[in-house]
């Protein structure tokens, strides 16, 4: 039996929304990402039919509104870069790495490297769903990402040496 | 299938240690989504209408503009007149040339007098005034008596 859009829906939400956030905070703010990402979710909602391949769809579509937004409001997105930044992880005890400074790591990497690493850590895309997001080849989409978990260990071990000097 | 140098173990191992971060899931509601998702199927359904009203409007104004005018009706009048010989006849012109009895006027002669009706010259010459003529001969006998 086919199941109805809001059902549907609704346990995309439940299991993608904080890695969609995440991906849409990339380029904003976490009031703008939870605009993009709220927006698209209504945007699949009020549409009749379901895509083919909806978590592509909607990490596609963030990507594609995000940006846009981005762009729309670069100056406000730069005051906010200065003030104290919001916190993208949740803290807890049981995690095997410090979330500020994983976070720390992630806002130095180059833009291109980050999203390949949000998408594919914490929103679980494969290589080729990652190529269908961001248009880049497959081959290069590996490359980067062994690049970034390079840089971002190197990041954490002077984050750290310096933390505990 | 394209086949790519796997992650060695410290690359693993930092792969495992990010996925053990968890993203923070901010403050977005399910209840926003369904009013955003409503706001939009409802600004698409009162589009859908407005554009069929103009559609409406448009072809009402082209169906007024370019409708063909109405067709001239023709009437046709048949008009009957009695030709018969007592209702006839002929003025003369002004210029002074006898008028012409027509076919009619001659045949109705004949056939009332005879031949001899054909042969009886039935106007006469004259330039003052016009006269009416006779389509049929005269009687001889109810002529005047020539005095002169």
């Amino acid at each position: 039996m086919k199941q109805p859009v809001g059902a549907k829906v609704t346990e995309l939400f439940q299991a993608h929304s904080a890695a969609l956030l995440l991906y849409a905070r990339q380029w904003l703010d976490a009031a703008g990402a939870e605009d993009v990402v709220q927006d698209v979710f209504a945007r699949l909602l009020a549409g009749d039919r379901m895509p083919a391949e909806p978590r592509t769809w909607l990490f596609r579509c963030v990507r594609n509104a995000a940006i846009s937004a981005w762009r729309s409001s670069r100056r406000r997105s730069h005051r906010e870069k200065i003030s104290a930044p919001a916190s993208w992880f949740v803290h807890s005890p049981e995690d095997r790495l410090d979330a500020t400074l994983a976070q720390e790591a992630m806002r130095r990497l180059p833009p291109a490297q980050r999203e390949i690493v949000t998408l594919r850590i914490w929103s679980g895309l494969t290589l080729a769903e990652i190529r269908d997001i961001t248009g880049l080849p497959v081959s290069s989409i590996h490359e980067q990402y062994r690049d970034a978990l390079k840089q971002i260990r190197e990041t954490l071990e002077r984050l750290c040496r310096n933390s505990h000097h | 299938m394209q086949e790519f140098t796997p992650l060695d173990e410290p690359e693993r191992e930092l792969e495992h240690s990010l996925e053990s971060l968890r993203p923070e899931k901010g403050a977005i509601r399910e209840q926003e989504i369904w009013y955003r998702a409503g706001l939009r199927a409802a600004r698409r359904r009162v589009n859908f209408w407005r554009g069929v009203a103009a559609a409406v409007i448009v072809l009402a104004a082209g169906v007024a503009l370019l409708r063909p005018g109405a067709n001239p009706v023709t009437i046709d009048h048949y008009v009957y007149l009695p030709n018969s010989p007592a209702n006839l006849s002929i003025a003369q012109t002004s210029g002074g040339a006898p008028a012409v009895p027509s076919y009619l006027v001659l045949r109705n002669a004949v056939e009332t007098s005879g031949w001899r009706a054909a042969s009886t010259p039935q106007t006469e010459a004259t330039h003052d005034a016009p006269k009416t003529v006779t389509p049929w001969p005269i009687d001889p006998s109810l002529e005047r008596p020539n005095r002169g």
